[in-house]
């Protein structure tokens, strides 16, 4: 037999992939279960009003319709949806809007039908009486005074103001030779993942059991949630996250319909099934961004950057979900990105609107930091007539001060961030294509070359960084075991969806023992089989949840190589796993079968001294930081001045995410990430009208980028290693956001350069790069 | 999405579906690819009490070439139309705007007839088949009638179909030989709809002038419409830049432009003048002496 | 959205003013007004179906006059509600005379959209009111050429 090959390093195809592709996974619509009814929720229409009656008689009446309930039928016997992130003003969330809605698409009542059609008859059966009222909508009028108040009863819009100064600032600042203020708009993002949410609920009478399916990144946080929202015990209820299609951070938070489908299952005694639309996906499902910021950067007349102070206003929409209020603080933190910035100073006021919460998305707080200090770093470059290459080169955090300790604390585990930058220059051949660029003004055509190098914040981390109020710290756990016939099953609570750790688990496990990939299984999202996990966010599964699998190995082979020392009689410092054996490190030649060992350890007809049967093992890593990925991307784009229209030319990444177990999965992320950063870039916001309707509210209106309106990626790594977690990996599931926004943007900008135009805001939609060509011929001409 | 009750019928020919037509009068919607209706439909902004079905109708589904007359049935699909040997042969500008309609799943499903009758303001079709001088058979059970592509386009949404009337076919002739033609679109980035769509077609005489030239433009109004102002401005000059230019700066000339968050009315006046004169211009390189 | 336009009318404004200061009449001059009650002086409710080939929909509504100033002005606002969405806002209407037989007609709305046909038909809406309007003056100038012809 053929020795096996090492697998971590390798580019193994995505063992998820086949049942995907062919239509055989399981989603949440997937299941059926007898006597199941089908839930569909009415909508308030309006941003903000007050609700006079709500009349379901007609909707109960309607023949297949089992029950129709109001936020006042609910009452207290749902508990308020939770946000564990610390405020100053948390509000009340109920489940169904009570006494007043707050936002389109805020849920009014759900009606529990025989059929989905039914169900959705229903709703239009119901009679709301609402007395609309004024609406705020934009964050920055939210805090005038006489504004429209979403919550009364704080008597402001602000959720919370918060202000870090970093010890020198204003000595950094005077510093400064020069200064720049702008303002920045970061706009509101739909998540748009493929799979919108689903629930499924199934109360065991007998049992007094709750099941819930949930299309959901984190299903035991959510058991947590609902425990107490329910008034039920843990370990009465199990969550399973079945295949998800996707999520971006969106489904990572607890949601009105997980509760009201439990509460109806218990209610009827029926499996009650939930399905989100699309349309409602885009009008209640959490969004990401949406930050104003007022930027003054101190910098010197040779480009170094001094100082930075930002101000902040991030609209936080009507509620709170999950972690609202705590995404805006990595941005803050941030701020000073890849750079050696002395001082650092910003105020983040975080504000009430009458739309959709925003939360976590791809990245979350850090793509809004890294826009800001990219985008930041390109004014001063044009302020200063210097090469965007250059001041950034100027400013880098040298790669010999790590572990470098920004001026608000964090700590940069390690980095080169100038040699990422250097490749990704010479794969675009950045001086040729500076010449091509001049060549082609000439002509009038206008290229722009844009930059990015960012550095981002993954595998949160110390627990201690992660909220209180949330029942999981900022470990993750593994349990692996090695079956009877010599299979591994892997159990982890990250709770993968879309990002392919069957794969790489798999590859690490199958390294620690020496079998083949295809020997190991691996489950992940089901409460009653895996043991307390976080989840799956923040680019942390592989960091955290593959450590736990490399300690859960560990602790295995330890005793599988006090089995083999006790029947090769060596000691066991001497054995290591190759090749589906156990064998001496110095000669593997003397080695004993992996299976022998399996045996003894399971049939224990021959007791080993010190050693318990059977073959399974716990781990709980519990970092001692977080990791810091960093990259440069550079784009290129040609802008035609007539039509406004921007064609990406070409798009170069150099990522280092640290150690890689699985190329091929680390540049399908990256690409995926890129799309969506170019996305924001180019096409996509959330838009709301001065009323607070919600005017992009199917995909015929919001524009996620096709694979036809994204180029061919250019991908490269350089490897730095991190020393926090053994396998020396960062994360990268969210870096090709971060990094791509800026470069596209910096790109357009740098085209417009012979406009005199320096920057305009996302998305740079046509009309607004046309609008602004007109507007400085004008002023040319002037 | 599921849309209200509705109730389904499949006809097996023009005449039972004019019959039905007839019979479930105004409740009744005519489905062919769904790819317009259903979507509403699923929306709830359409409920329909009836539905029927004429996807099934073979007669409505041919290509065919009688005399000097090329007709194309009601149900053929976009991706038909684009990948016909006849219509790339003899309706190149027709073929090369099904190509650049939606995506391979809407091209499959969707027909011809359904988006016509559809007339939604910022499809691909109208623009190619009011520059090709379409005409388009309707037929009621009272008989058919023939009305030119310029006069069926009445409305947002409106067309000059009757209740009771079945688009039948669309009848082209073939474009001339030499003739050159272009179809150019800036899609509205969600829906890949056309915020400004232009097909140009253009005959040059032996001395090099424009002989003949058509323009229809989809997207900016609520109707599609045929650009006289930009046909006669351009109709026996040589077609130098100048001269183009200044007839595509008719394009918009007297429309009353529609307006959405992806393209103000000003926004959409300027990409037609842009559009129409660089349609024009791939259509004059495109002509053969 | 806010719509705003004028139209010219074939009548003296004191006969403009009349058909526009008689709500019963008027209301058979909006294409699709299906029922029509006063209320009371100055308000009135009623149902209309608003139909754009496929897509149809019946809102019922309530109108007040707010302020009124024969025979040259007039305020109202609107308000109403069908499955597909809702619309409401403020209107004026604004007469000058223009000769002996002709009345120029001002129109300003500002007019609030919501739910489905907001969220899903933004791009047509602008269109529909435009349509509406013009089949509304269009009616109208049918009743007052009526109305001189049979005086």
């Amino acid at each position: 037999m053929a020795a096996l090959p090492k697998f971590i390093g390798e580019r193994v195809r995505r063992r998820e992939d086949p049942r995907l592709i062919t239509g055989t996974g399981t989603y949440v619509d997937d299941i059926k279960l007898p006597g199941m009814l089908h839930a569909a929720v009415m909508r308030s229409p309006y941003a903000h009003a007050k609700i006079n009656s709500v009349d379901l008689s007609r909707a109960r009446n309607h023949p297949g319709v089992i029950m129709a309930l109001s936020g006042e039928d609910i009452g207290d016997k749902i508990g308020s949806l939770p946000c564990v992130a610390p405020a100053q003003h948390v509000p009340v969330h109920p489940v169904l809007a009570r006494g007043k809605v707050r936002f389109v698409g805020e849920p009014v009542a759900i009606v529990v039908a025989e059929n989905p059609y039914v169900a959705r008859d229903a709703i239009d059966l119901i009679n709301v009486e609402f007395d609309p009222l004024p609406a705020v909508v934009d964050v920055e009028k939210a805090l005038e005074s006489g504004a429209p108040l979403v919550h009364e009863e704080f008597g402001t819009n602000l959720v919370t103001r918060a202000e870090v100064t970093s010890p020198g600032f204003e000595k950094a600042m005077a510093e400064a030779q020069r200064t720049l203020k702008f303002r920045l708009i970061n706009q509101r993002l739909t998540p748009t993942m493929m799979e919108p949410r689903a629930v499924l609920a199934n109360w065991e009478r007998g049992y007094k059991q709750l099941t819930l399916w949930s299309s959901t990144q984190i299903p035991h946080l959510l058991r947590s949630q609902l425990a107490d929202m329910l008034k039920l015990p843990e370990n009465k209820i199990r969550v399973i996250a079945p295949e998800v299609g996707g999520g971006f951070g969106a489904k990572l938070n607890v949601y009105p319909e997980e509760a009201l489908c439990a509460y109806l299952s218990m209610e009827l005694n029926r499996p009650v099934k939930w399905i989100e639309t699309r349309r409602e996906n885009m009008a209640a499902t959490t969004h990401g961004r949406d930050h104003v910021t007022y930027v003054e950067v101190g910098f010197k007349n040779d480009g170094t950057i001094t100082a930075i102070k930002a101000k902040f206003f991030c609209d936080m929409g009507a509620y709170l979900h999950l972690l609202t209020p705590a995404i805006p603080g990595f941005t803050g933190l941030m701020a000073t990105g890849c750079y050696k910035i002395a001082g650092l100073s910003f105020e983040q006021n975080l504000v009430f609107t009458n739309k959709m919460a925003t939360d976590a998305y791809r990245g979350a707080g850090r793509p809004e930091a890294t826009y800001l200090i990219e985008r930041t770093v390109d004014m001063v470059a044009a302020e200063l007539g210097m090469d965007p290459a250059e001041v950034r080169r100027k400013n880098f955090i040298p790669k010999d001060a790590f572990p470098y300790t920004t001026p608000v604390g964090l700590q940069f585990d390690s980095g080169n961030y100038e040699a990422a930058l250097d490749k990704a220059l010479e794969m675009v051949g950045y001086q040729k294509l500076r010449q091509e660029q001049a060549e082609a003004a000439k002509k009038g055509r206008y290229i722009g070359i844009g930059l990015s190098t960012y550095v981002e914040i993954c595998g949160i981390g110390p627990s201690a960084l992660l909220p209180p109020k949330l029942k999981g710290g900022g470990w993750e756990s593994a349990t692996i075991r090695i079956e009877p016939d010599c299979k591994v099953t892997v159990l982890t609570g990250t709770s993968p969806h879309g990002q392919g750790e069957e794969t790489t688990f798999a590859q690490i496990a199958a390294d620690a023992f020496g079998v083949d990939v295809d020997d190991v299984t691996v489950i992940h999202g089901d409460t009653a089989v895996v043991q307390y996990g976080i989840g799956t966010f923040g680019s942390r599964t592989t960091a955290l949840g593959g450590t736990a699998v490399l300690m859960a190995a560990q602790k295995l082979q330890d005793k599988m190589k006090k089995i083999a020392s006790h029947m090769m009689e060596v000691p066991p410092e001497q054995l290591i796993f190759t090749n589906r054996t156990i064998a001496l490190a110095s000669d593997p030649s003397k080695s004993i079968p992996l299976q022998k060992v399996v045996e003894a350890a399971y049939g224990y007809k021959q007791p080993i001294p010190g050693v318990e049967p059977g073959l399974d093992a716990n781990a709980f890593y519990e970092p001692s930081g977080c990791t810091f990925p960093f990259g440069a991307h550079v784009c290129v784009v040609e802008v035609d001045p007539e039509t406004g229209v921007v064609k990406v030319l070409r798009y170069v990444a150099v990522d280092d995410c640290g150690k890689i177990i699985n190329p091929l999965l680390v540049d399908g992320q990256i690409q995926g990430g890129i799309a969506q950063g170019l996305g924001q870039a180019l096409y996509e916001e959330t838009v709301y009208d001065e009323n607070g309707q919600l005017v992009t509210a199917s995909l015929m209106d919001y524009a996620v980028p096709k694979a036809t309106m994204v180029p061919r990626f250019e991908l490269a790594n350089t490897v730095t290693p991190t020393h926090i977690n053994p396998l020396g990996v960062k994360g990268v599931g969210e870096a090709g956001t971060i990094g791509s926004t800026p470069a596209v943007v910096n790109a357009v900008i740098d085209a417009l350069k012979p406009f005199g135009i320096r920057h305009l805001d996302m998305p740079l939609k046509p009309e607004k790069i046309w609008r602004a060509i007109q507007q400085a011929k004008q002023t040319m001409k002037g | 999405m599921f849309p209200a009750t509705f109730e389904y019928h499949r006809a097996q020919s023009v005449k039972e579906a004019l019959s039905l037509l007839k019979r479930l009068g105004d409740g009744a919607k005519l489905l062919s690819g769904g790819h317009s209706l259903i979507p509403m439909m699923k929306l709830r902004l359409a409920q329909p009490s009836h539905l029927i079905d004429i996807g099934g109708v073979r007669e409505l589904s041919q290509i065919s070439e009688e005399g000097n007359k090329i007709l194309i049935g009601a149900t053929v699909t976009h991706s038909e139309i684009a990948s016909s040997p006849l219509i790339k042969q003899k309706l190149g500008l027709l073929a090369d705007c099904a190509a650049e309609i939606g995506d391979v799943q809407v091209r499959n499903r969707g027909t011809i007839g359904g988006s016509l009758a559809h007339a939604d303001p910022a499809a691909d079709y109208p623009a190619a088949v009011l520059a090709l001088e379409a005409e388009l058979e309707l037929e009621s059970e009272q008989g058919t009638r023939t009305v030119k592509a310029q006069d069926f386009f009445v409305d947002l949404m409106t067309t000059a179909l009757r209740p009771d009337e079945i688009l039948r076919r669309v009848v082209f002739a073939p474009i001339p030989q030499g003739a050159g033609y272009a179809y150019l679109k800036h899609p509205q980035p969600a829906s890949g709809f056309a915020i400004v769509g232009v097909a140009a077609l253009v005959t040059l005489g032996k001395d090099g002038s424009c002989e003949k030239v058509r323009v229809g433009i989809t997207g900016i109004a609520p109707k599609p419409f045929r650009a006289t102002a930009v046909e006669s401005a351009l109709t026996g000059k040589k077609p130098d830049s100048t001269a183009l230019a200044a007839a595509a700066a008719h394009a918009a000339d007297g429309v009353d432009c529609l307006s959405d968050i992806h393209a103000s009315s000003e926004f959409r006046a300027e990409l037609a003048r842009v559009y129409t004169r660089r349609a024009l211009e791939r259509a004059i390189a495109a002509c053969k002496p | 959205m806010k719509i705003s336009g004028e139209h010219l009318l074939p009548a003296a404004q004191e006969q403009v003013w009349a058909l526009l200061d008689d709500p019963a009449r008027l209301a058979r001059l909006v294409p699709g007004v299906q029922k029509f009650n006063i209320v009371a002086p100055d308000e009135f409710e009623g149902t209309m179906t608003v139909a754009v080939a496929a897509v149809k929909g019946t809102y019922t509504g309530h109108i007040k006059i707010d302020e009124k100033r024969q025979p040259e002005y007039y305020k109202a606002s609107f308000d109403g509600k069908g499955a597909q969405g809702f619309i409401r806002g403020t209107g004026t209407l604004e007469l000058e005379p223009k000769g002996q037989e002709q009345t120029l007609v001002r129109y300003a709305a500002d007019v609030q959209i919501g739910g489905p046909i907001m969220q899903v038909g933004q791009r047509m809406l602008e269109s529909v009111a435009k349509r509406m309007l013009n089949d509304f003056f269009a009616a109208a100038e049918t009743e007052l050429k009526g109305g001189t012809n049979q005086s």
